[in-house]
């Protein structure tokens, strides 16, 4: 009887576990528009080469560009940067 | 002896009268009724200069990078616009609602002007919250990397036009635009 409890336990331990470790996934945020590209193209339209350098219209093409692939593999998320980055924060 | 007698029944007093209008419950205490205007630049000096002051150490990355945006630019549509608005947005419930009012971030503010200590401050309130305002502690539960994504999107948002947030912010495999 113990031994149930015990792993009863151990297994809802297991349980809340994975649920904190998915609750803040980006993965886990639904809804929300696909990027409108075809917007972007416009906005691109006779634009210059410098321009495009721009991180944000940099930004903008990667975004575009993965969404085309996403047609394909069926979308992905969680694009991310890992965990800590190295750089102490405060203290 | 007098004097410090004097002084030390004042402090007392002081002391006592204090704890009085705390324990009173005559301090208006509704969001819809604001402080006096000593007491507001009271607490928003307090507030910045601990910012300030906590966040001096902190090395700032490099923040170009066209991948935080997008993952930045995410996160902020999805966790703070309800308070903190977005292009082509000026007013919701809760930055109406919200006392203190909570800062319009996709409209450029004064100190803006020292962009590396800008992304330092915002930083450290993004990870660590500000009590008593709404704003919550994001490093419980957001490591650094994207605590600092959206730092990274915050210093382009109010540049942005209504098109290019649309864009950035849109998470992958979203629905239709």
């Amino acid at each position: 009887m113990k031994k149930h409890i015990g792993n009863a336990l151990v297994l809802c331990a297991g349980l809340f576990t994975i649920a904190t470790a998915q609750a803040h996934d980006p993965s886990k945020h639904h809804g929300g528009e696909a990027p409108d590209c075809e917007a972007m193209k416009r906005e691109m339209a006779g634009m210059k080469d410098h321009d495009r350098m721009d991180p944000v219209m940099m930004a903008m093409m990667k975004q575009c560009e993965g969404e085309h692939h996403g047609e394909h593999d069926g979308g992905h998320d969680g694009r991310h940067h890992d965990g800590k980055d190295g750089h102490h924060d405060d203290e | 002896m007098r004097c410090l007698v004097i002084v030390a029944s004042l402090a007392a007093a002081g002391l006592v009268g204090a704890l009085g209008f705390v324990f009173s419950g005559l301090y208006p205490i509704g969001a819809d009724d604001p402080h006096t205007r000593l007491t507001f630049r009271v607490l928003e000096t307090l507030r910045e200069r601990s910012i300030e002051r906590a966040s001096r150490a902190i090395v700032v990355p490099n923040l170009d990078d066209p991948e935080m945006l997008l993952s930045g630019g995410a996160d902020y549509n999805d966790m703070c616009t309800g308070c903190h608005l977005k292009p082509g947005m000026d007013e919701s419930d809760l930055s109406l609602g919200l006392y203190p009012a909570p800062p319009n971030l996709s409209k450029r503010h004064g100190h803006d002007e020292d962009p590396e200590q800008s992304a330092r401050e915002r930083f450290w309130v993004i990870k660590h919250g500000i009590k008593a305002s709404g704003m919550p502690a994001w490093g419980k539960t957001h490591d650094d990397g994207r605590i600092w994504a959206m730092v990274a999107f915050l210093q382009r948002l109010p540049d942005l036009t209504p098109v290019q947030y649309q864009i950035l912010t849109a998470r992958k495999g979203s629905a239709t635009p």
